[in-house]
């Protein structure tokens, strides 16, 4: 049971992680694709940034006098990598509002429809 | 100081500088001239540093002054030299080729895009190749992608935008497991920088999370680099994107996500980890036969022409991932002269299909019958290039089957050999049922016969028969190649310095 | 009517007048402030981006559209990056590696100083900028019906009123006087957006071409 609580951040990516790659897998809508898809990157910053965290640690901010602080690094890497989320994110949807007004749907299935149509 | 010395940061601050050029100036010609000129310039940069490495040395570069294992760094040795000139002699080729077509394809006021598009996308492939740091591998990667979808999601047709999407989905899930996999490397080894990360590797391979960060970039590159079970995308994305762009995509994108792949395997975890303890031979090898076999029929029964060579291309990736499986300098040396060989190979055909379709419009087989009387050149590029993909004796294609089948047999991989020549029987059937088409009148009554010559303008023709005849040049004379190869394959096998 | 809509909103507007200017100080403290403290080009160029998206949720798109171009918007993002790669490169013609500030001054401190304050200013301008103009195309009424395949539509521009858009009442109101049928209830106005596509010839709710 230990061993379940004092890994509690990894459950919680996990969970997340899971969840989106489900939305992911198992919507036909593509605005909750990429809900789940930001669920999913969602739960690697957090995997990160629980990474960094030192038991007892404070924030890494210069400080006169000596104080353990938690690993800055995964932060910094994450700040990039928060970014690349958010660009994704937004290319993903300017993409999705082009394909709804062209499709005139935004639902896999009937674009699929439309696609076989277009393909004869 | 002298400029020589920062030809590495240059490599990927010329084309980063260009792109907000290209938008602020929006004027499609300046814009063009900005990117073909930063192109070029990243092109004479990559030759320079590979001279440079050709006698086995290592430029090792650190951004910032800040030393190595604080900092990021650039390293460069003769593998990733290589790679990054055929990424930019690729690109500066195919952008001489585009301003013809794209004026025709591509509305005036979105060129700008395209090139600013371009110009990251040139800037994030260079910098994967260069980088000497795991984190900036993952940067650089998703700078190349998201340029990528914009790029695919110019294409004329209306399914470009829904390959683009896909292609995003799974890109960004790659890209992602990627990121899992450095992340947990950084847990175990407390570095990102690969020298680094290579020396702490051994002390704490025993542990799970060297496992789980194994399995994770495995898994990550794989859907980058479309290797067999994982290539759903590519196909869709070659055939709907804007034919320059694919022909450019097709040359560097996947080989890129090869070359990283070589990098973690050999360099990072080393090969004794990646293929005598975790087995990834009897993962890669299964998934490289069947993806060469299956693909290669599959590209037999396409009515496009796009398609076709897609699916080819997913093929040619398996030739590539069974010569990295064989662990050895021969397949080594195999794969690098395929990823040099299939990028100008590949390329080329794809550019002698946009000639096609810069005439034509379109890209159906059935109704290039009789090309050949109107437009010469281009279907003999097509044939050319086709017979080298084909492995025919005296182009740049033999050469790279030669070596690896070599490999195989060295291995004692009859299987493998004979599967390879199975496979290139297939490429014969596709090749030569879309080249009959062109060459042969099958004139069937009521289809009008193009008269007369009607060839795509030279702007097009010229880089195209360039590429061909540098890759007939490679087949003819492949001791070069070769031996750049050879020396690549040794210095990934021998591990970092 | 138009007049009926403003004074409905006159609380939100007078608020935000007064908000907007702290939040853009804000951000500017953010941003220089960013050597000495918590802070930075990315914190503050999303504060700065907030001011402008505040706008354009109170007065509408158009109107933001017309304080800040996106022809602006556009530049902008671009001259943040050249400002971040030109200091690099800046700092190599000095005789230091890319992106080594410490030879941009006398004092290598000094110069460290002003390395991190251009790229941070880059960085700051350019996701201020892109900030913006996501909010932009997101949020702009799209004004021409676009041809399903035809690649003459534009990425930044305005094809027709997506479901997305709609969710931003004020920038949907503000078009409203254009739609065929105006009444006051707003819900009909949604629903209008939703459904109904505007007319082709309509004009389009910006002069400018993107």
């Amino acid at each position: 049971m230990s061993f379940v609580a004092s890994m509690y951040n990894y459950w919680i990516v996990i969970v997340l992680m899971m969840a989106g790659l489900y939305i992911l897998i198992t919507r036909h809508n593509l605005v909750k694709k990429m809900i789940g898809l930001s669920i999913f990157q969602t739960s690697i910053f957090y995997l990160y940034i629980s990474m960094g965290k030192v038991a007892g640690g404070t924030a890494p901010i210069l400080i006169d006098e000596a104080v353990q602080y938690s690993n800055p690094l995964p932060h910094v890497l994450i700040l990039t990598a928060i970014v690349v989320g958010v660009a994704t994110t937004a290319v993903g949807l300017a993409l999705i509002v082009r394909i709804h007004e062209s499709y005139g749907s935004i639902e896999e299935d009937e674009i699929r429809v439309q696609e076989a149509e277009d393909a004869q | 100081m002298s400029l020589s010395e920062h030809l590495p940061a240059l490599l990927v601050v010329i084309p980063l500088l260009a792109a907000p050029l290209c938008v602020l100036l929006r004027h499609p010609l300046y814009a063009w001239i900005v990117a073909l000129a930063s192109s070029s310039l990243t092109l004479l940069a990559a030759y320079q540093v590979l001279m440079q490495v050709r006698d086995g040395s290592v430029i090792r570069y650190t951004l910032g002054g800040w030393s190595a294992p604080t900092g990021i760094e650039y390293y460069i040795d003769s593998v990733n030299a290589t790679v990054a000139l055929v990424v930019a002699l690729i690109s500066t080729v195919v952008l001489v080729y585009t301003r013809a077509i794209s004026q025709k394809q591509l509305v005036t006021d979105k060129h700008y895009l395209l090139y600013t598009a371009w110009m990251l996308c040139l800037c994030g492939l260079i910098g994967i190749v260069i980088t000497g740091d795991a984190f900036n591998v993952f940067v650089f990667l998703e700078i190349s992608s998201l340029s990528t979808y914009l790029l695919i999601s110019l294409g004329t047709q209306r399914n470009a935008l829904t390959a683009a999407f896909r292609y995003l989905v799974m890109g960004s899930i790659g890209a992602s497991f990627i990121l899992i996999g450095i992340g947990y490397l950084f847990a175990a080894t407390g570095t990102l920088n690969m020298v680094d990360l290579a020396q702490r590797i051994p002390e704490v391979q025993e542990s799970r999370t060297i496992l789980v960060a194994f399995s994770f970039l495995t898994i990550g590159l794989m859907i980058k680099a479309a290797v067999f079970p994982l290539h759903a995308w590519l196909a869709n994305a070659y055939h709907h994107a804007p034919v320059f762009v694919t022909a450019f995509l097709a040359g560097t994108a996947t080989k890129v996500s090869l070359y990283v792949m070589l990098r973690f395997f050999f360099s990072i975890f080393g090969a004794d980890y990646s293929f005598a303890q975790m087995f990834l031979t009897s993962v890669l090898l299964p998934a490289a036969m069947a993806g060469y076999l299956l693909m290669s029929l599959v590209a037999v029964y396409q009515t496009d022409l796009r398609r076709m060579l897609a699916y080819s291309s997913i093929a040619q990736i398996g030739y590539i991932v069974a010569a990295i499986s064989m662990v050895s300098v021969t397949g080594l040396t195999a794969a690098m002269v395929h990823i040099v060989n299939h990028a100008l190979i590949k390329t080329a055909l794809f550019m002698s299909v946009g000639c096609m379709m810069y005439r034509m419009g379109h890209a159906h087989i059935k109704s290039f019958d009789h090309l050949i009387r109107s437009m010469p050149f281009t279907v003999m590029a097509f044939i050319v290039s086709g017979l080298s993909l084909i492995g025919v004796p005296l182009t740049a294609g033999f050469i790279s089957k030669f070596t690896l089948i070599n490999g195989a047999l060295d291995r004692g991989w009859w299987l493998v050999a004979a599967s390879v020549l199975v496979s290139s029987l297939l490429a014969t059937v596709y090749i030569t049922r879309a080249a009959e088409v062109m060459v042969f009148n099958r004139n069937r009554v009521g289809h009008p016969q193009p008269s007369g010559m009607n060839e795509a303008p030279v702007s097009m023709l010229v880089p195209m028969w360039l590429l061909i005849g540098l890759s007939v040049y490679t087949g003819i004379n492949g001791t070069e190649t070769l031996a750049v190869a050879e020396q690549a394959a040794m210095q990934l096998l021998g591990g970092f310095e | 009517m138009r007049r009926h809509q403003q004074q409905r909103h006159r609380v939100l507007q007078i608020v935000a007048k007064l908000l907007i200017p702290y939040i853009l100080l804000f951000a500017l403290y953010v941003q220089f402030h960013g050597d000495y403290g918590p802070g930075g080009g990315f914190q503050a160029g999303v504060i700065f981006a907030v001011g402008f998206i505040l706008h354009g949720l109170i007065f509408g798109v158009l109107r933001t559209r017309k304080v800040v171009t996106p022809g602006a918007v556009r530049n902008l993002m671009a001259v943040g990056v050249l400002l971040y790669a030109g200091t690099g490169v800046l700092s190599m013609f000095m005789g230091g590696h890319y992106l080594d500030y410490g030879v941009l001054a006398d004092d290598p401190l000094r110069g460290q100083h002003w390395g991190i304050f251009a790229v941070e200013l880059g960085v700051g301008i350019t996701v201020a900028a892109v900030m913006i103009s996501l909010f932009y195309s997101f949020a702009s009424p799209r004004g021409e019906v676009a041809a399903s395949n035809a690649p003459a539509e534009s990425t930044a521009n305005f094809g027709k009123m997506t479901p997305q858009q709609s969710t931003h009442k004020t920038a949907a109101n503000n078009i409203q006087h254009k739609s065929p049928a105006p009444t006051d209830d707003p819900d009909f106005d949604d629903r209008n957006s939703k459904t109904g596509e505007p007319k082709i010839g309509e004009p389009k709710t910006d002069g400018k071409p993107s």
